[in-house]
């Protein structure tokens, strides 16, 4: 269990915020669009439970953030407001050319 | 996010309708910036309930992305600056969060007004490129507005009442950078 989630909808969460950003890919989405988007799917979905999952597709490479050069100090931006991105990693996992076990909803 | 692109008063904004059944409830919570408070909606419990759901879910995403590359990825592909241009990230994930969420829907004027600005800022930096790879020996001091671009944009925004550098001029900028 993650903050009160199973393992099993953590996983899929993850999955599916790579899969969404994967309609965009090389655009990138705001964390508070990309939530919206996901709460059709996952209705009890929480911005601090969304943002642990972000944290860690960032960590694991799949997910980079994009600052504009008018974020004077982009840790000043509100998460809901930052810009997000998959990498080519993250597009290759999206796409299932990678496999990767912590994100496999099966 | 669809405030931050300052409509000019001439596009309406569309009318909020009733939400149909696919959106749940907390997502009209969350479009104003709050936390969503105890959750309403609740995760449908039967596998095969849940299953209907993300295969409607998929093929919605589908849809969509289907959409987006119909209508950005000629652009994206003959000018891979683009990508990174905080207008245009925010046309698209304009269209992406109506599409996606069919949270409001976009009316014909606002989406009207959008395309025509994209289209018209396009041909203003196709111009542009064709303008300096004519003339080599006259390169321009910086950026894509700073000769030929300024009029087209100032042009566009006459016409149509916003053009993209319109829409990204308020913190915003033309080549943010990945960390």
């Amino acid at each position: 269990m993650a903050n009160g989630r199973t393992d099993r909808q953590v996983r899929r969460l993850r999955y599916e915020v790579l899969l969404a950003l994967r309609v965009l890919y090389p655009a990138a989405l705001q964390a508070q669009q990309l939530m919206r988007s996901l709460l059709v799917l996952f209705p009890t979905l929480e911005f601090e439970q969304f943002k642990r999952d972000l944290h860690y597709l960032i960590s694991k490479g799949y997910v980079e953030r994009v600052i504009a050069d008018t974020e004077s100090d982009g840790s000043l931006t509100p998460w809901r407001k930052r810009w997000f991105r998959l990498t080519a990693h993250g597009l290759e996992v999206a796409e299932r050319s990678i496999r990767d076990p912590a994100l496999d909803e099966e | 996010m669809a405030g931050e692109l300052h409509a000019p008063d001439s596009i309406p904004r569309p009318k909020r309708r009733r939400r149909s059944a696919w959106v749940p409830a907390p997502t009209a919570a969350i479009r104003n910036g709050a936390e969503p408070a105890a959750p309403p909606a609740q995760a449908p419990k039967d596998p095969s309930q849940e299953n209907d759901l993300v295969q409607a879910y998929r093929r919605r995403q589908q849809s969509v992305a289907a959409i987006l590359d119909a209508t950005f990825s000629t652009p994206g592909k003959c000018c891979p600056t683009l990508w990174e241009q905080r207008a245009y990230m925010m046309i698209l994930a304009i269209v992406y969060e109506k599409l996606a969420t069919n949270e409001d829907e976009i009316s014909t004027d606002e989406l009207v007004a959008l395309a025509k600005a994209f289209a018209e800022i396009r041909r203003a930096e196709s111009s542009s490129r064709e303008f300096r790879r004519s003339n080599p020996s006259r390169e321009p001091a910086e950026g894509r507005d700073s000769d030929d671009g300024q009029p087209m944009t100032q042009a566009v925004r006459d016409l149509y009442g916003t053009s993209l550098d319109h829409a990204a001029s308020d913190g915003a900028c033309d080549s943010p950078r990945s960390r």
